[in-house]
């Protein structure tokens, strides 16, 4: 299963820079992340050790810019008949989902590995908390992986790849942004702290902001590792379901 | 139907595994900070054994209100930064205590609302945001379910380093019953003053210690001391009058906890009146029964521990390393010691030495804090005839190391041969007299008094009025007196608390700016000095010209203009130089923005390119290879 994953990986990550997508996503990125890092988070005011500013509106920014590495992932297949195709071949459906995501976390992750020499630049400016970017890159990645798996997810429900990413950016956007707190308000009389407990463990910033700030924990990892998994999950059922 | 009967087990299997999804969650939520990492320099997230002990024994439900104006966040981000901070620690203790023993809760105090009021009440300092228009808080009160309270008027990011001790102590202080009694003698500092009835603290430290302990001041004319103290504070005697000497030493031998600052030259004195009265009290025939002696002729002086001073000096005014104001590090602190284990920085002025006795094998001197072995003594007499700038140059590297602060433990013998109230009528009233300790007696001697002075050992500039939790401390001296304290009235809970590495707060700008200043720092510094030096002779002139009612002469006059005009040229030079400094800066930002925004992403995206171009060159060629060779097949 490995290999055929590995395969489609490569495929699939080798077509990102077949067309300008790459290369404008890439610039995109680039310039947003430092334009945020710079004006929306006060790069100058702040401390900065632990790259605050840099972190502060990453999953605004990929929320906007992962769904256009996935909207094609599945929806062209669909639109040019040749999913079908795929999936009457001897490769697991696991094989081919990990595939896909892993195409699009790994660009994901080459997005963030390009800021390194915003890292170099800012070490000679500052004094680096080096273990709390690490702990703030690791959120990073894992919030590209939930991205990912819901842009996989919404990709394989549309043949239309613009309205994939239109419906990604939206969940992806209710994911991060949504305070859930209202939602679990009924059951604050029930119990205050499993009521506590489940809003933090559904609030996607204070997991995300756990990390950054250099408290990582297994919760956090639970939280975007299994909501990953879930995603990933439906993913395949649906594909599954669809089939038959 | 049949649609619906077909989608419904994809509609449970979801349903399903969200309920897994969200059991998981809970169930690692549940397990605690016990599975967190703390993945920052200094280990910043994590509370010491001390914290986690006093928050075990909570033995009612703690609530902490943080009073916290959301507008701060959009002035000043970098205290956004330390409220968050801030907000998270207090979380730490809630996760490691437990949700059911600490509660949390965040209040915005909206101006004029509810909550406002409620803060102003609890004892929350404002500050007024940058319009002036209204108020912003960051503080809180934490309290318990049997009404006692305590109140941090403001978290200042400056005293990061102290968040920890300081919510510790107040948990411990909350849990406990009442205060102890701290008995303070000080005859020559004016630590207390008193005004419609109230003792107001006059120095800082007396507020920090008053924060956890009741203090009852005593006279230096008492034959007794009263049996409700639990340690007795003296601070730096004038004169130590017979009966008062007499109550040190039946209160030592009853077993009573002591405490003596006692300064062979206090600075803190000198400054305020006058060198030859900076002395303290000869208790050497008291100290020599608990077996040490603290000469009153030496001084002690340090050129590997001195503080960096400006002095001023016949060549005008230059940074010198003062031997006698010694700056001691963890080498020179007992780091064995419960009261000293984990401080790292006190500073101390023109201290003495303390000399233990050879033969005595009833007591056992603990040094807390020494020098160096590098040390040297001056003569006394002679070290307070001389100016700074003598005192510096005369001092001669020796080869001693004094011990400057100790812990006196054992049973002593009285330096009395009989109640000295004998043959009086008031002699019944004084309990026997006592030839030796019946109890274990325990002693700390300092042999300086300016190290509680709050100038000397913390940032006062930003106290917001509050000398407890708006000292930024740049030594320990406020936490080794208050050890000292804690140490011998058995407070055992909260000796274990360390206050770490304040966060670095300084911000990327700010380090930036640091460093365009120190190009121009000597040309800066230098015009600064002789503009100083200048204005100070200008200023003289007038002055003379005043007092002396006579004309100047020419050559004064024409020195007056020369100076006056070299005056101008200077404020014009320094004015020119924080210009540049300003221009240099803004340039500095500005090419670091557009480093970071225009040209690393242009040339990281060219750099792809160029990349992949050359991966599919290379394909092509290998592809072309394949073909050519097939063909030729």
């Amino acid at each position: 299963m490995l290999n055929d994953s590995y395969t489609i990986l490569k495929k699939e990550f080798g077509s990102y820079f077949r067309t300008p997508t790459a290369y404008i996503i890439i610039g995109v990125y680039l310039v947003i992340s430092m334009f945020s890092t710079f004006y929306s988070a006060y790069f100058f005011m702040n401390n900065n050790s632990g790259l605050g500013s840099f972190f502060s509106y990453q999953p605004e920014i990929l929320v906007i810019l992962i769904p256009a590495l996935t909207m094609k992932l599945w929806a062209d297949e669909r639109r040019s008949g040749t999913l079908e195709f795929i999936l009457t071949q001897p490769i697991s459906y696991n094989a081919i989902i990990l595939g896909k995501f892993g195409a699009a976390v790994l660009f994901g992750i080459l997005l963030l590995a390009l800021t390194g020499p915003f890292v170099i630049y800012v070490s000679f400016l500052t004094e680096l908390d080096w273990q709390n970017i690490v702990s703030g890159y690791l959120a990073t990645i894992l919030t590209i992986m939930v991205l990912t798996s819901i842009g996989c997810l919404i990709s394989s429900f549309n043949s239309n790849a613009v309205l994939a990413y239109l419906f990604s950016v939206f969940v992806g956007w209710l994911l991060i942004s949504l305070n859930y707190d209202f939602m679990l308000a009924p059951l604050f009389p029930l119990s205050e702290n499993v009521t506590y407990l489940l809003s933090q463990s559904l609030n996607f910033y204070a997991n995300y902001l756990d990390m950054t700030q250099g408290e990582p924990g297994l919760d956090n990892l639970t939280y975007f590792l299994s909501l990953t998994i879930l995603i990933l999950w439906i993913n395949r059922v649906t594909i599954e379901y669809k089939k038959q | 139907m049949t649609q619906h009967k077909k989608s419904l087990p994809l509609i449970i299997f979801i349903c399903l595994i969200l309920v897994i999804f969200l059991s998981l969650n809970i169930t690692v939520r549940l397990l605690g900070s016990s599975l967190k990492a703390d993945m920052t320099a200094n280990q910043r997230y994590s509370l010491s054994p001390a914290s986690q002990k006093i928050l075990s024994s909570l033995t009612s439900p703690v609530q902490i209100k943080l009073y916290l104006s959301n507008s701060w966040a959009q002035e000043n981000p970098a205290y956004a930064n330390y409220a968050q901070f801030v907000t998270r620690y207090l979380r730490k203790y809630q996760q490691i205590a437990g949700a059911d023993k600490i509660k949390i809760e965040i209040i915005d105090p909206k101006p004029f609302s509810a909550a406002e009021e409620d803060a102003k009440k609890a004892g929350l300092k404002a500050l007024p945001d940058l319009s002036g228009q209204s108020n912003l808080y960051f503080g809180a009160v934490i309290s318990n379910a049997l009404g006692k309270s305590a109140v941090i008027p403001n978290f200042i990011a400056a005293r990061s380093g102290y968040l920890e001790t300081d919510i510790s102590r107040i948990l411990a202080k909350l849990n406990t019953g009442s205060h102890k009694n701290v008995g303070l003698v000080s005859p020559q500092l004016p630590l207390i003053t008193h005004a419609y009835g109230q003792a107001i603290p006059n120095w800082a430290i007396v507020a920090q210690i008053q924060n956890d302990y009741n203090i009852i001041e005593l006279s230096d004319r008492i034959a007794q001391i009263p049996t409700n103290i639990d340690v007795l504070l003296v601070i730096n005697p004038g004169q130590l009058s017979p009966l008062f000497a007499y109550a040190l030493d039946q209160y030592v031998l009853r077993g009573g906890k002591l405490i003596v600052l006692s300064d062979i030259f206090s600075d803190k004195k000198a400054a305020d009146k006058g060198k030859l009265s900076a002395t303290s009290a000869n208790m050497n025939p008291l100290f020599q029964s608990w077996g040490f002696s603290i000469p009153q002729d030496k001084v002690v002086g340090d050129r590997t521990l001195g503080e960096m001073v400006t002095i001023t000096t016949p060549n005008g005014p230059q940074s010198k390393n003062f031997p006698y104001w010694l700056q001691l590090t963890s080498a020179q602190i007992n780091q064995n010691h419960p009261i000293t284990q984990g401080l790292s920085r006190i500073s101390l002025k023109s201290a003495g030495m303390i000399v233990p006795q050879k033969d005595n094998p009833q007591i056992k001197i603990t040094p807390l804090l020494t020098t160096t072995p590098h040390a040297n003594s001056v003569d006394k007499a002679l070290f307070q005839k001389q100016n700074q700038s003598e005192q510096e140059n005369k001092f001669a590297e020796g080869n001693e190391q004094y011990i400057l602060a100790a812990e006196i433990d054992g049973k002593f013998s009285s330096a009395f041969s009989k109640n000295i109230l004998d043959g009086t009528p008031s002699a019944q009233k004084l309990p026997p007299y006592l030839p030796y300790s019946i109890a274990q007696g325990k002693i700390i001697i300092v042999s300086d008094s300016d190290f509680i002075v709050a100038e000397n050992w913390a940032d006062t500039g930003a106290t917001l009025n509050n000398p407890v939790y708006g000292l930024a401390p740049v030594y320990d001296n406020g936490a080794f007196l208050l050890r000292l304290l804690d140490y011998l009235t058995g407070k055992e809970e909260v000796l274990g608390l360390h206050n770490t590495e304040p966060l670095n707060i300084k911000t990327v700008g700010e380090n930036i700016y640091t460093h365009t200043f120190n190009k121009y720092a000597d040309a800066y510094s230098q015009a600064q000095a002789e503009l100083n030096q200048r204005q100070l002779l200008a200023q003289n002139y007038a002055k003379a010209t005043q007092q002396a009612f006579t004309p100047l002469t020419a050559q004064q006059i024409k020195e007056l203009e020369t100076n006056k005009q070299r005056i101008s040229d200077l404020q014009q030079e320094i004015n020119k130089i924080a210009y540049q400094i300003k221009e240099e800066n803004t340039q500095e930002l500005s090419r670091i923005t557009d480093y970071n925004i225009i040209y690393i992403p242009v040339l990281t995206v060219l750099v792809i390119l160029l990349i992949y171009l050359i991966i599919k060159k290379r394909a092509q060629k290998r592809i072309g290879g394949i073909a050519n060779e097939l063909h030729s097949n």
